[in-house]
């Protein structure tokens, strides 16, 4: 490879890749509730998608392939403490409780938003991350399912449960009964 | 349509992902029944909260972004790239000493020497920052790399500014490392431009300048008494051509200025 050609690959990969850097990072903190994670598990990313940025077509959805890496850099690293998924279901809530520096909670948004982060907070990490691609990110669902590499039918059962679990959780919360 | 048919589809409907005929039917549903309307206000609601929550926490990935693009860059294929220095090491070394060897064959025909000049050139000139010496910081750092009084004074050309770093590259000829000093010349209104040069022992100048362009920018090498120069130069061949022409002439006579007395940043 011609040295001026990195240049030019660089400046491209800037424009195109790193455009979307804020909302990785955002959705790695809220998804794997590791918000000091987050930064590395982004880190990971970019430099992967530089590593086969060659193969990947200029002009065709760059999000859905950077989110598709990084949910493979997540699957990766949970790998390496074998957790079953079945036990995140108990483990959400914790997270909740951390802030970080890089991501920080505007005090002055509405009870609603805290609420309904917080319901988020609690649903499994599959679900979360559905409904985080579709609600936030507004993914169709063929773009979700290349970003979570499952089937465009399990994107739209596990959404289905996700928005259903979620307003039970806010209902639940508004009648006081959440913990 | 039945309620149950239509609650199954709702978030289809919703996500607009539902085909054109089960559309209008859950449409025509919606509209004669309250319970499933306020389910769909339900889930549209919670997803716009949602994303609003989501896009109202405050990132800062200033730092983040530095640190991927370092990364990358230290990534840059390396042996690729000192090869080319090493070159460019050697040859400014031999225009140095005055060879014997036919200079003219050896001057780099391939981009390699001056693509990695250009590539350096765009990294640090996008760096107007604290890792870039300046004022007498920068004098010094002259001083001690070059043995130089001062830097090229460029502000004839809208370049009033500059700042410089070091770099160390192997050596082919010498087997040892060798330094060059890296200014980078700002200007209001200009497009950063950076001068590279390299001791060498002799008082000799060999050659002329030498004017190319590679990679879209033009690139000069210019042979001086003591010191080679690399010129990166955003500008065109002509206004490049008369850069040259003054810093060649500064180099000979001696007209190097200090900067400790330019304005800082």
């Amino acid at each position: 490879m011609r040295k001026g050609d990195f240049e030019l690959r660089l400046e491209r990969f800037e424009r195109e890749a790193l455009a979307h850097l804020d909302s990785l990072l955002r959705a790695a903190a809220r998804i794997t509730q590791r918000p000091q994670e987050a930064e590395d598990i982004v880190q990971e990313t970019f430099l992967r998608a530089w590593k086969y940025f060659d193969s990947f077509q200029s002009g065709t959805n760059c999000r859905a392939w950077l989110f598709r890496i990084m949910f493979n850099v997540i699957n990766g690293r949970r790998g390496r403490e074998a957790r079953s998924p079945e036990a995140q279901l108990e483990d959400s809530g914790e997270g909740a409780a951390r802030r970080d520096n890089i991501i920080q909670f505007d005090p002055v948004r509405q009870i609603q938003s805290r609420e309904v982060i917080e319901a988020l907070d609690r649903l499994s990490e599959e679900h979360r991350s559905v409904l985080w691609l579709v609600a936030v990110e507004e993914f169709s669902y063929r773009e979700a399912a290349e970003a979570l590499d499952v089937p465009i039918g399990t994107v739209m059962s596990r959404l289905h449960r996700a928005r259903r679990e979620l307003r039970r959780l806010l209902a639940a919360g508004r009648r006081g009964l959440m913990a | 349509m039945r309620c149950d048919e239509a609650k199954n589809l709702i978030q289809l409907y919703m996500d607009n992902e539902l085909d054109p005929c089960n559309t209008l039917e859950v449409q025509r549903h919606l509209e004669n029944c309250p319970p499933c309307s306020h389910l769909l206000e339900t889930f549209m609601l919670q997803d716009r909260l949602l994303s609003e929550a989501a896009r109202s926490e405050r990132i800062n990935s200033d730092h983040l972004r530095r640190q991927i693009l370092d990364a990358i860059r230290d990534q840059k294929p390396k042996s690729g790239w000192l090869s080319g220095w090493r070159r460019a090491a050697a040859i400014i070394i031999l225009i140095g000493i005055g060879s014997l060897i036919a200079l003219r064959t050896i001057l780099p025909a391939d981009g390699d020497v001056y693509a990695a000049a250009i590539s350096d050139h765009r990294s640090c000139s996008k760096r107007t920052d604290m890792t870039l010496a300046q004022g007498e910081k920068l004098d010094q750092l002259i001083g001690s790399l070059v043995d130089l009084k001062g830097a090229p004074d460029l502000s004839a050309f809208g370049y009033t500014w500059l700042r410089g770093r070091s770099c160390k590259l192997y050596c082919k000829v010498k087997k040892a490392e060798a330094q060059f000093l890296h200014l980078v010349f700002y200007g209001p209104g200009r497009e950063p431009l950076s001068v590279f040069l390299a001791r060498h022992p002799s008082k000799l100048v060999d050659g002329e300048a030498k004017l190319l362009l590679r990679d879209n920018s033009n690139v000069a090498l210019i042979p001086g008494p003591k010191v080679d120069l690399i010129v990166v130069s955003p500008l065109d061949r002509e206004q490049t051509s008369s850069i040259v022409r003054a810093i060649t002439e500064q180099l000979q006579s001696g007209q190097l200025v200090s900067r400790s007395a330019s304005p800082a940043q």
